[in-house]
């Protein structure tokens, strides 16, 4: 389990993390959205112990990562742009990692090593970006770790790829109980494959919920009115957002499916229906209310 | 989830590290052998047969001298050549392996890496420098053995006397150590490889340059002082390990300066570990890790360039020191801001920096003008004195002989005209109140550029405390050889000044080999047997007591206006004769004086022997040699 209380994390005058608070329960898969320079990197280095915290605290089952060989041997990290020892092969990188984590497991990196298609023999910075991040994927894996950190991992990942990396994961979660933290923009990939999501935005988290519930708790409804009802007849609905076109009326709005449906009807329009919503409309949604808006950005 | 995981412990971290560094470092390691291999037992391989058949060929050589000779251009090799070519490598690859090793924590992405393993910071730091100090210690143990099997397989050794290859390559070690120690710290300190780089030559150029700047202005400055940068190379290079590791290599040093480069290496160990431990990950890439080094490189080249054109403009007018002293640091400070900030958005907040550079160069040059808080008019306790030697620094007929030397001419002694006589010691401290009152009579005082002859004075105190002072004429409206002209009259009249002038007091007649006469009608040269020998010592002796050999030149010093010292040299001397004494090579000594004067040395030496001039025909030395018809 990771345990963030009160985190703090400064560059300078810059705070990237300001007194973040959640907890990730164990053998889950966390997908970490938010805005651009929301601190998602930020929070798995430090979640990695490469940053020390500036406040507050991060523990991984208890113990701080900083300084922490006994910790860290159990946490690996992907970064958004993963770092190869100079001219190096593969098998140099698993000769590398063999040493010095604990639980590497050769015949796992064999078998990683099958399955996606690259050449343990090939100097890695020839590799493309897509075939550098399977390199330090199979690197990750094979290490064996109980907490894996990715950033940004879709990022140059064919779709093949991603569904190979997906099945991966799946995998190791089920099997060994891993947990998984992704940072991405990537909310599609991650609506696959996550049971928790946590959104950052300038240095805060936003919420942190499971996908089912935050599936649950914001709905999007069309709906039809003749005449159009004044805007404070919606004011018993927690509308996220609100788009009308003529007598046409889409919202998101935060709670139950039928909760909302039969608030709607209740406004007799001409038709009222609900539509399915993806995480990424979660996420324009919730950061349009945190005022992360395209139309606040643009003016 | 619950699963048990044993990580690797401390010692396991470290001996991983050190491993996979030295594995990584492998083709490095063999590079610095490469080098070291040919430039060392390679040449000696291809030269030994050469120096052998050489000497070979000399028929007039024993074979004895002959194995002599070659051993001797043996041990030149290993001992002086072999060594400045190894240490440069060395040095060199300090930098390279440097970057190698620690270029990691200057890279984000790299750090990402590093810093995320499950590796301490302690072992990840200790395992690499062992790495690279075993990168750099292996080619030079091989390096050495190698030589000393080539010698051996040549049945050639070092000669006796000539200093230890081994204390040698050790010391290269330890320096060795120390920068590569100094570079790994400076890595630490920084955020960038170009700024360890930068930082790295500007202690290591700057620092020596400050000392120096500081010492020159303090000699044109302050009556009294004077210091001999080759005589102080200890605290010019004290911080600075490159400049330092060619005169820790070839020259003697006391126990205190191996101390010195053993407590600083370990120093910088130590602070680089403790450093590094508290260095956050994502200063790499950013200019300083630690802002304490960019601010005290900074403060260090800005005193050098302004106290460096502040002499360059006072050497071409006399009032141009101050002027150059704010353009030269203010230049330099700009240049320095420019490029460890790539350039000038932070240069309006390193101005406070500025201010702290002008603060303490105010009281430095403050304290120097008023006397540097009595310093330029202490003078020791007469009663308190056991011995003061003297260089007086004057002219003279002829220079006699004062130097020793090893069997490898590296220098042993100098004599030094000593006092010991209470009464004598009291006109020497009288003499340098007199000398004071000059100076004092300019008070507060300005930078000269001017030099003339002076005084050095060295008094070694009853509590064993020494005291020295050398005073230069330093001003034009000075004339320090004529206030010290009833001194130097005094001094010839003393009996124990006359003794401690020349080494002829000091030696055996069986050591005197040959005399030349030089003479307007051309040289002549004669071996000495013993009679001749010890009567010619006792003859040369009898004059110095007279004063009539190698007398003081009482020549009207002026000075030009260019500030060079001129005058016509018209002291006492017999023109158409200059002695001059060639001594036999490895002496050993025999007499206690000199015992005495070479202090432990047990081993052969050699004295330079310079001219006699005899100051007339009533010389001791004339009669001789006219009795015995060498003239």
């Amino acid at each position: 389990m990771i345990e963030v209380k009160a985190l703090t994390k400064k560059f300078g005058e810059k705070t990237a993390l300001d007194r973040v608070s959640f907890t990730i329960g164990g053998g889950s898969v966390f997908g970490l959205v938010g805005s651009n320079g929301a601190g998602k990197s930020t929070f798995l280095r430090t979640a990695a112990g490469v940053y020390f915290p500036d406040g507050g605290q991060i523990l991984i089952d208890g113990e701080a990562p900083f300084e922490n060989a006994a910790v860290k041997s159990r946490v690996c990290l992907i970064p958004d742009y993963p770092y190869f020892l100079p001219q190096a092969t593969l098998l140099d990188m698993a000769k590398f990692y063999s040493g010095i984590y604990p639980r590497w497991d050769g015949e796992r990196f064999d078998e990683l090593c099958g399955l996606f298609p690259i050449k343990k023999e090939e100097r890695i910075a020839n590799f493309s970006k897509g075939m550098q991040r399977q390199a330090a994927l199979v690197c990750a894996f094979a290490a064996c770790p109980d907490y894996l950190l990715m950033d940004e991992i879709f990022d140059g990942l064919d779709p093949v790829m991603r569904q190979l990396l997906k099945r991966v994961v799946s995998d190791r979660v089920a099997a060994d109980g891993m947990t998984v933290i992704i940072a991405s923009h990537n909310l599609r990939e991650l609506e696959d494959l996550c049971d928790h999501v946590g959104l950052f935005h300038r240095g805060g988290i936003l919420f942190e919920k499971d996908i089912d519930a935050l599936r649950l708790g914001v709905c999007k409804v069309q709906a039809a009115f003749k005449p159009m009802p004044d805007e404070s007849a919606f004011s018993g609905l927690e509308v996220l957002s609100r788009e009308t076109h003529g007598s046409l009326v889409n919202l998101v709005v935060r709670g139950g499916r039928e909760q909302v449906l039969e608030k709607l009807n209740s406004l007799h329009p001409v038709f009222a229906e609900a539509l399915p919503l993806t995480l990424e409309e979660v996420f324009i949604s919730e950061m349009e209310v945190a005022g992360y808006d395209i139309n606040n950005i643009l003016s | 989830m619950t699963s048990t995981t044993s990580s690797l412990s401390g010692p396991a971290q470290f001996g991983r590290t050190y491993a996979w560094a030295l594995r990584k470092n492998a083709g490095m390691t063999a590079l610095i052998a490469l080098l070291l291999f040919l430039a060392n037992p390679l040449v000696l391989l291809v030269s030994l047969p050469g120096w052998i058949s050489e000497n070979a060929a000399r028929e007039v050589m024993s074979q004895a001298d002959r194995m002599r000779a070659v051993e001797t251009a043996y041990t030149n090799f290993v001992t002086k050549i072999a060594p400045m070519l190894a240490l440069a490598v060395l040095l060199l690859f300090c930098l390279v392996l440097c970057v190698g090793l620690f270029g990691y924590m200057q890279k984000k992405r790299s750090v990402d890496l590093f810093h995320a393993l499950p590796v301490g910071r302690v072992p990840m730091l200790t395992g690499r420098w062992c790495a690279g100090m075993t990168a750099l210690l292996l080619p030079l143990l091989a390096d050495y053995a190698a030589m000393g099997i080539v010698g051996a397989a040549y049945g050639v050794s070092v000669t006796q006397g000539a200093r230890s290859p081994l204390a040698q390559m050790l010391w290269m070690l330890l320096m060795c150590a120390a920068a590569f120690t100094f570079c790994m710290f400076m890595a630490v300190c920084t955020g960038t490889t170009l700024d360890a780089m930068l930082s790295i030559l500007g202690v290591n150029g700057g620092y020596p340059l400050l000392i120096l700047c500081v010492y020159t202005v303090a000699g044109m400055l302050l009556p009294g002082f004077a210091a001999e940068p080759a005589e102080h190379l200890a605290v010019l290079t004290a911080f600075a390990p490159f400049a330092a590791a060619f005169p820790a290599v070839f020259q003697q040093h006391t126990v205190w300066f191996l101390l010195w480069w053993i407590l600083l290496t370990a120093a910088l160990l130590i602070g680089s570990v403790l450093l590094y431990r508290r260095r956050r990950s994502e200063t790499a890439e950013d200019n300083f890790a630690f802002p304490i080094p960019k601010i005290l490189i900074r403060l260090i080249l800005t005193a050098v360039g302004g106290l460096g054109f502040g002499l360059i403009l006072s050497s071409m007018r006399g009032t141009g020191f101050l002027v150059g002293v704010i353009a030269g640091s203010l230049a330099t400070h700009l240049i320095v801001e420019a490029v460890y900030s790539r350039g000038f958005q932070r240069l309006k907040k390193s101005f406070a920096w500025y201010g702290v550079f002008a603060v303490l160069f105010v009281v430095f040059y403050g304290a120097l003008c008023t006397g540097l808080f009595g310093y330029d008019m202490r003078v020791p306790d007469p009663s308190q004195v056991e011995s003061v030697s003297i260089d007086p620094n004057s002219s003279w007929t002829g220079n006699g002989s004062q130097i020793i030397y090893d069997e490898n001419y590296r220098r042993l002694a100098v004599l030094a005209p000593t006092i010991r006589e209470q009464g004598n010691i009291r006109t020497v401290v009288g003499a340098q109140r007199s000398v004071i009152a000059e100076f004092r009579a300019r008070y507060p005082y300005r930078l000269k550029t001017i030099r003339g002859r002076g005084l050095s004075l060295f008094y070694r105190m009853k509590d064993g405390r020494t005291f020295s002072r050398t005073y230069r004429q330093y001003s034009a409206d000075m004339d320090l050889e004529k206030t010290l002209d009833p001194f130097y009259g005094k001094l010839s009249g003393m009996r124990e000044y006359a003794e401690t002038r020349d080494l002829i007091f000091y030696v055996a007649p069986e050591d005197l080999a040959r005399i030349t006469m030089n003479q307007k009608n051309g040289d002549r040269s004669l071996p000495l047997d013993g009679a001749v020998a010890k009567r010619l010592q006792q003859a040369l002796q009898q004059d110095f007591l007279d004063g009539k050999v190698n007398a003081r030149v009482t020549k009207e010093v002026s000075v030009s206006l260019a500030g060079e010292v001129v005058g016509a040299a018209s002291g006492p001397a017999l023109e158409d004769l200059t002695v001059q004494l060639e001594f036999r090579q490895n002496l050993t000594a025999k007499t206690d004086r000199m015992k005495a004067l070479l202090g432990g040395y047990r081993g052969r030496f050699n004295i330079q022997s310079g001219p006699y001039q005899l100051t007339d025909r009533s010389a001791a030395t004339w009669k001789l040699l006219e009795e015995l018809k060498y003239v």
